[in-house]
Parts: C-alpha cells; structure tokens; sequence
C-alpha cells in the first residue's frame, strides 16, 4: 500500500469521524444542558453562490432582532441562539442542513430558505420531523398548504401580478401594456397573474416576452416593446435584470411608465439603473424613507450594524424574528418550548412590525397589503 | 496491493453492507431514545449510495471504453423526471415507474451515444456537455415538468411505507434498495470486465483502430457503453427523486455531471472500488468540512478550495485515481 494511498484514506476516516462526531455527539452530549440556558433557531439559506445577497440579507436582519431580543433578556431569561447551514442555492443541501437541523433535538423551529426551490426540498423533512418553518422568501404557489408546520411571511407570486396591474391601472389608467419576465417559476406566476387580471379589467397586454437571468443585453425584446407602444412596460423582474432593462429602455427612447414587482427593490437596483429609476414604479414591502418612526428606527440601528441600508429580505428578517420571539413567549407560557406549542403559537401569529402586521391563513401564508414604491431623486420613496 | 486483492468480491460487498446496513439498524435494534446514528447520518450515507450508483453507471463510458462524458446528469436526471411525471400524473406506482425511468434514460441514451461512435477525446466532452445543457433547459421551459423550480411532493413508495416501521427515521428503506442496487450494479460491473464484452470495451478503450481490426464491432460496443451507462443513471435518479420527493432542473445541471466525473477520475477509472470511494468521498468530504466550518468558525467553507487541491493532487500524484489500476495512464 503505497504512502499517499494511505494518507487518503486517513482523510476519509477522519471525515467519517467528524461527521459522527459532529452531528452525532454534539447534539446529544450537551442538548439536554443547553437547552435550559438558550432556545436554538436554526436557518438554512444560500450563503455563497449566485443567491447568496438574499441569504445573507436574511441572516443580517434575524441576526439583528435575535441580539436585541437576547439584551432585553432573551424568551424568559432563556437566550436564543441561531445556528447556519449553507445551502449555496442547491436543493439537495438544502434537504441535508433541514434534516440536520430536524435531528437536533434542541432546534425548536427552522427558518429558510430564500430559493423556492430549495424551500420545495425542505418542507418534506420539516413536516415529518414536526418543526415549525417559516421564510421570508420562496415565493411559488406550489408551497401553499403544503404543511401544517410551514408558515410564509414572503411575497407570493400570484398575487403580486394581480396588484401590479390594479395599481397600474389605477395611477396611469393605460389602455395597452407590455410584459417582459424573467423565465423562472417567480416569472412565470407573474405571467398568468398578470395576463388574468388586466383582461378582468379590460387592459390589453400586446406582448409578453421572456428572457434568462444570464441575458444581458434586452434591445431586441425592448424594440417589439417599442413598436407596440403600450403605456405602461410591466417587468417580472429581479434587481440585476430589471435594472439593465430600465436602463436599455430609457436608452432606447422607452418613457413610459415602468412598474415591476417586490424583486426590484434593492439598492443595487439604483446601482444598476442609475439616473433611468425616475418614474418606473414596483410593488414594496418595505421602503427606508417610510416616515414611519418604527421603520427609520429600524433603518438606522441596520445601518449603524452593518453600514449599508436594508432591503426588504433584511427588514422581513428582522420582522421574522419578533414573530418568532412572540411565539416563543406564548409557547413558554404553557411550559417548556417544544416543536408543536411552537407550531399552535406560530399559527395564532398576529405581530405588528415595520412591515405590516403579520398573521397567516389557514395555508399558512401571510395575507398582507402592500406599499407602492417609486424613485425619487435616487431614494425609493412611496408613491404619492 | 494486497488488501485490494483482499477486498474483492464478495468480502468487499459483505463489508459494505454490513457497514450500511449496521448504521442503518443499530438504532432500530437497541432501541434507545438518543439516535446512536442520527437521520442526518442516513441522509448523508444514502446519498454517497445513490451517487455510488451514478458512479459506477458513468464508469461503463468513462472507466471501460475511456470516454469522457459530461453529460451524465441528463440520465440521471431524465430518469428523476420520468418516475415523477409517471407517477404523479399517470399515477403508477413507484416500481414500474422506478424501471421505466431507467428504460427511457436507455431509449434516450441510444442517440446520445451515436455521436461518440463517431468522436472521442475533447470533442465528446463538448457533445455530451452540450446534450446535458440542452435537457437541463428543456426541464426548465416545460410546464409538465414544473419549470425552474420542479416538482414537489412525489410519492413515496406504498411498499417502503410499512417497511418504514422497522427502521427508525423512514431513511432505511431507500438505503436497503440503494445498497441492493449499488451491490447488483458493481457485481454485473465486474461480471462484464471479466466477459467477452469487458474484453471488448478493453480493446476499444486501448486502441480503437486495432480493436476494429480484429473484428470487434465498435459501434455496437460504444453504443452498448451508453445505453447500459443511461440505464443505471436513470435508475439512480429515480431513487434520488422519490427520497427528496422532489426533482428540480438542478439535477440535470453541469455542475452534476462534472461531480460524477470527477467521482469516477479521484476513486479511479475501471475501478469498482473506485467508484465506491469516490463517490462518498465527493459526498461525505463537504459535510465534514461544513461541519469543521461550524466548529471553528471559519469564515468560508473551506470544500471548494479543497475541492481544486484535490483534483491538482489527484492529476499529479495519482492520475489514474486512488483506486485505479497501477498500469501506465492512457487516454
């Protein structure tokens, strides 16, 4: 045997072992300690790869309403503690860090992820093991009373193409519009939403057009758009693509009205865009400018934290985290926290935060009004 | 390398099995309120199984006729979405759709594998790259395979169902099929190496020209390579989808396929072991590492650097894989 081939297979016995160690002993070892002293919440989100901003923007805004709640004196004394699993954005991670986190006998309640798709893989494990999971994001129709234990504080695709179009039609009263979405299951719940409710209410739609996240360069979907000269150009858009179609139509002689849905607030928006944001409208949950004292509160502690202004993951985030703390007070009331007083709290959920007031149907989502945002003078403000 | 003769064979099968088959029932037969191997454990031990037999499927093109394909994933995952669509929207039961989704992975793998009768080397990884995006975004545009985000909720077999009563989580019943299969597929593996057609694939794999030379039928036995790789694949698949009871586009990606190659090249091309090792090497390593992460608290996860290293150590030190044959490495 020669000495490399014993070297590798030293590391794989090493690997083995801390597996088992790591997931074996810890929790059980010291479980039965800690959980007197601390409340476990884990989470599990893309923190690297291509959907990492949103993860990140998540774990920020519970990390900041965790360490609050934990200097005011925690759940009765007893402080909470968050673990992460990364995911990187692949549905197959995301199973593992849910059933980790399932296996743990002291994780009370799993929050994550920010990718429907990953969230798809996880509510399986979530449902058998019993653990309440909530999100702030995941936004496909498929996810609706999927479990008794999940519940959704996101945005959700077939409603936000229905208000998009009821505020449109409401502020620009246009006749014609257009559509260009992204091509993924986000994208395409705009698509039918929006194509059911502008014919409710008699809008033409003269074009819905589709395109890749990758794309980068949009003038030919922009030219048909141009052609047919609606007065309103709907996007289903994300930031990155949203803001490069703003800028090419601006560019391209397109001023009309341009009103998009929640993914395009983000200050990379502003980034991306640049002076071409003025008059393109969206659908908001949550806007810094809000005059709101509660809002410019939160604003400021999140920028003295981490230095940049939260979006809207960040400020859902830190709204998850009261509704998680409100829970677990009700549950603590009634004895220990376990998995299921969790769940009964969590469903009773009715929690005022900076981002409206939170309560769930009985599938389990939030049913929730929304603001509508526009760009004043590079700031995102609610539109007048 | 005598311990390799060693674990030949039925000794080797034996010990993997007793070794899965140990983690998977310990906790079922002692009984006890703490899991001696938690649920997480089985996850990750039922998906090194899984890749294990998306390993040793990929080594019939890649180890025994030494193309390389990187399009793998298309099987794999075609086989996924077969089984989820048969059984979802036509309603069939798990076990017929399980062989269906290897069959049509085989139907479809007899054009896939036409263009490498006719190209090898660089120009195959190109083709079969190709063929593996171009289903991806075939999944991803369709409405019945439920667009970018897939579908959810696949049933769980009615058989595994009751089985489930014996094992504690409702893991064990997919590792026992998991570990039948990988054992089945390793044992018809090295029935092939040892068999006219393994004699065969050698020749190909050597000196194409020479083997066509003495009468060995090149294309049936290319094609031959495929459609056995496809099948297996889409079996893999399958069992990967109804355990998730989830399948999504992501299954057909690249990055798929180049793990599965690279599972296959680390373990060691033509070598069953090999694939075994590589497999849950490429699975097991990440977790630890995650694992590690957590406890010291890096700030990065330290795999995909590690991931680079290894394949740089591998390509200088041991070409031919951990396990691969100690003859000189040809392409």
């Amino acid at each position: 045997m020669s000495k490399q081939l014993r070297i590798l297979s030293l590391v794989l016995v090493v690997a083995f072992l801390v597996v088992v160690a790591g997931c074996g002993g810890s929790p059980a070892a010291p479980a039965g300690q800690q959980a007197k002293a601390k409340i476990t919440i884990a989470m599990v989100n893309p923190l690297t790869g291509d959907a990492a901003t949103y993860g990140v923007s998540h774990r920020k805004g519970l990390e900041m309403a965790l360490e609050e709640i934990n200097k005011a004196g925690g759940i009765k004394g007893q402080q909470i503690e968050l673990l992460t699993h990364d995911d990187a954005g692949d549905p197959k991670q995301a199973a593992a860090g849910a059933q980790k986190f399932a296996d743990m006998k002291s994780v009370v309640t799993i929050v994550g992820s920010c990718l429907s798709s990953n969230t798809l893989a996880m509510v399986p494990i979530t449902d058998k093991a019993k653990v309440p999971h909530s999100v702030v994001s995941s936004s496909t129709h498929k996810l609706s009373g999927m479990s008794k234990y999940f519940f959704r504080m996101a945005v959700q695709d077939d409603k936000v193409g229905g208000l998009m179009v009821d505020l449109s039609a409401q502020k620009f009263k246009p006749k014609k519009m257009a559509l260009l979405y992204l091509n993924n299951d986000y994208g395409k719940g705009l698509l039918t939403s929006t194509q059911a409710q502008a014919k409710k209410l008699g809008i033409e739609m003269t074009s819905a057009q589709t395109y890749l996240a990758t794309d980068k360069d949009y003038s030919a979907l922009l030219t048909k758009v141009k052609a047919e000269a609606p007065e309103v150009l709907l996007v289903g858009s994300t930031y990155t693509d949203g803001g490069l179609i703003v800028k090419q139509a601006r560019e391209m002689g397109l001023n009309m009205p341009i009103v998009g849905p929640t993914g395009l607030y983000s200050p990379k928006y502003l980034e991306i865009a640049g002076k071409a944001v003025e008059n393109t409208y969206f659908l908001g949950v949550f806007v810094p400018t809000n005059p709101d004292p509660k809002v410019q509160e939160f604003v400021k502690k999140y920028k003295e934290k981490y230095g940049m202004d939260p979006d809207t993951f960040a400020a859902l985030a830190y709204d998850q985290g009261y509704v998680l703390k409100d829970a677990l007070e009700k549950a603590a009331a009634k004895g220990a926290v376990t998995r299921e007083s969790m769940r009964d709290a969590m469903a009773a959920s009715s929690f005022k935060g900076i981002t409206g007031t939170v309560t769930f149907d009985d599938k389990g989502d939030w049913v929730r009004p929304y603001l509508f945002v526009t760009v004043k003078d590079g700031k995102f403000v609610v539109a007048q | 390398m005598a311990w390799r003769q060693w674990l030949q064979g039925w000794r080797g099968a034996f010990l993997l099995s007793a070794f899965v088959l140990g983690v998977s029932f310990i906790d079922s037969v002692l009984n006890r309120p703490e899991y001696l191997f938690p649920p997480y454990f089985k996850h990750v031990l039922l998906i090194s199984l899984i890749y294990s037999i998306a390993a040793l499927s990929l080594n019939f093109v890649s180890g025994y006729i030494g193309q390389t394909s990187l399009g793998h994933a298309a099987f794999f995952g075609l086989g996924a979405f077969t089984s989820a669509l048969l059984t979802q929207e036509l309603h069939w039961p798990f076990w017929p759709a399980f062989l269906a989704a290897g069959v049509v992975s085989a139907v479809v793998g007899l054009p896939l594998g036409a263009p490498a009768v006719r190209v090898r080397g660089p120009f195959l990884v190109v083709v079969t790259y190709g063929c593996g995006e171009v289903f991806k975004y075939i999944a991803l545009n369709l409405e019945v395979t439920g667009g970018p985000a897939g579908l959810p909720g696949l049933v769980t077999p009615s058989l595994f169902v009751s089985f489930n009563d014996i094992g504690a989580t409702g893991k064990e019943a997919f590792i026992v099929l998991a570990l039948v299969l990988a054992l089945f597929l390793a044992f018809f593996s090295r029935r092939i190496e040892n068999s006219r057609v393994g004699q065969a694939f050698a020749a190909i794999r050597e000196d194409e020209i020479a083997a066509s030379a003495m009468g060995v039928n090149v294309t049936y036995y290319k094609l031959l390579a495929f459609v056995l790789s496809a099948f297996f694949a889409g079996l893999a698949g399958s069992l990967l989808a109804h355990y998730l009871s989830f399948v999504s586009p992501d299954m057909l990606s690249s990055a798929e396929s180049i793990m599965m190659l690279t599972m296959v090249v680390v373990g060691g091309a033509r070598s069953i072991h090999g694939c075994f090792l590589g497999a849950f090497l490429l699975t097991i390593l990440p977790e630890a590492l995650r694992m590690i992460k957590d406890t010291i608290g890096l700030p990065f996860d330290p795999w995909l650097v590690l991931f680079g290293l290894i394949l740089i150590l591998m390509m200088r030190v041991r070409p031919q894989g951990i396990l691969g044959a100690d003859t000189v490495f040809r392409r």
